[in-house]
């Protein structure tokens, strides 16, 4: 076997999220989710109940009155808010874990999810777009691969790094030229052995080069490119790869990004992603980011 | 003691024990300064570049911004007993994507306008570890000055 094709064995391999959680992935994919539905859903477990009420009540979200339960939360927020909310309790532990071979201490690789999920729905607010709840499922999702790839890397990084440091290689084709395959393909794989939508496999799988995403999909990897882009100027919970990577002219172009966009965007996510990272005990800028 | 400071914040110390930090710097700037003579020092965690986007934010919170954050720790330090001759000022930060359109510079313009800032208040930059695609951690050490990059898992001194 080639070392592509026993990373991406593992990445078949690592243990299916739980019944719960794909429960609630599944009604992402449904455009008209029934309240009752994702109420009983949510309230079956306590755990995701009272991190949807601590972010329903995070300053992005709550008005002037406390939300004390799912049921206001669901007729205050929306359908599509709280959903989204559930979705980030619900994938938040797959994230937790510390990502070896990309230099990410426990909590990084969340607070990035977090961080390129909350850029995800600033950008949309800032643009006057709708963006459906897989693409914010996706911006969550994106480096899930990490998690695999990171333990071959680690085995010798020297050659990843050099290319990306010395040569200038975006991060994810350095991998790709070192092992065969990359952070991206990796994550989609995963994404896909666990039965999630296609639009999220995609959009994961195309997140740094949306350009060579199928057309159906090509949007979706465009706004979790320009999310990923953008979450990573801020620093929170980058690991190694840093900043190394380019960002597509075309998905740029597409979503009419400008530096004003970024500078507004960046400063709105910073106000709302401290809230959001405290109701998963992450915090921004902390000692969890360095050792 | 280890004291950490976040984005859009700054702290200063007259306390030898303490160290100051800021963690993920991407396209934000750290500045560092330190006063070798009374052993005074600050330091500051710069995101965006000037105040004019959100004059409201800047008010409440000048540190946000790098045009009037850096003053604002200028004036802090010399609160202290600094003397503006003696301060030695350090910067690390301001990093940006890969080969991108401009448009992703936030990093570029950040430095561009601490530099400004500095040059205005007569104070050279002593050391500095900017630009790049790697986000960095920065250490000031109360007792010494002594600045460390923290990068890629190494500890450099600048
Ligand atoms: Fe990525
Ligand atoms: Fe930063």
């Amino acid at each position: 076997m080639s070392s592509k094709e026993i990373i991406l064995e593992k990445a078949r391999s690592v243990a299916a999220l739980p019944i719960q959680t794909l429960e609630i992935i599944d009604l992402v994919q449904n455009p008209d989710v029934a309240m009752s539905q994702l109420q009983e859903l949510i309230e079956r477990d306590p755990g995701m109940t009272s991190n949807v009420l601590r972010m329903a009540n995070s300053s992005s979200f709550r008005g002037v009155y406390e939300i004390g339960s799912i049921r206001e939360a669901l007729v205050r927020l929306g359908t599509k808010t709280v959903l989204e909310l559930a979705v980030a309790s619900a994938v938040a532990p797959v994230a937790r874990q510390p990502v070896a071979g990309y230099d990410m201490p426990a909590g990084d690789l969340l607070t990035h999810s977090v961080v390129t999920a909350t850029t995800a729905n600033e950008l949309a607010k800032h643009l006057k777009i709708d963006v459906n709840p897989r693409v914010f499922t996706a911006a969550l999702l994106h480096d899930i691969g990490k998690t695999v790839l990171g333990t071959f890397i680690q085995v010798n990084p020297r050659p990843i790094i050099d290319l990306a440091f010395v040569e200038h290689i975006p991060f994810d084709e350095a991998e790709l030229k070192v092992l065969g395959t990359n952070h991206p393909e990796v994550g989609a794989v995963l994404l896909e052995s666990w039965g999630l939508p296609k639009t999220i496999v995609n959009a994961v799988a195309f997140h740094h080069k949306p350009d060579f995403c199928p057309e159906s999909d090509r949007s979706a990897a465009e706004f979790v490119h320009v999310a990923d882009i953008l979450g990573r100027l801020c620093g929170l919970g980058v690991g190694v790869d840093g900043l190394n990577y380019t960002a597509s002219p075309e998905a740029v172009h597409h979503f009419r990004i400008t530096t004003h966009v970024a500078e507004e965007v960046t400063a709105k996510m910073i106000d709302t992603v401290s809230d959001m990272l405290g109701v998963f005990d992450v915090q921004a800028g902390s000692e969890s980011h360095g050792n | 003691m280890n004291h950490t400071v976040g984005i859009s914040e700054m702290k200063v110390s007259n306390n030898p024990e303490d160290v100051l930090v800021t963690y993920s710097l991407g396209s934000c700037v750290g500045l560092t300064l330190y006063d070798p003579v009374i052993r005074v020092g600050g330091m500051i965690h710069c995101m965006l570049p000037l105040s004019r986007l959100d004059p409201a934010k800047a008010q409440m919170n000048p540190c946000m911004f790098t045009d009037t954050g850096i003053p604002t720790l200028i004036q802090a330090v010399l609160n202290m007993g600094a003397n503006k001759k003696r301060l030695i000022a350090k910067v690390a930060g301001a990093a940006s994507p890969l080969d991108d359109n401009g448009i992703f510079k936030i990093g570029e313009r950040n430095y561009t306008v601490l530099r400004k800032v500095l040059w205005k208040n007569d104070i050279l930059i002593a050391a500095e570890d900017v630009g790049g695609t790697v986000a960095r951690t920065l250490f000031l050490y109360l007792d010494t000055g002594k600045t460390v990059i923290r990068s890629g898992g190494k500890d450099r001194e600048i």
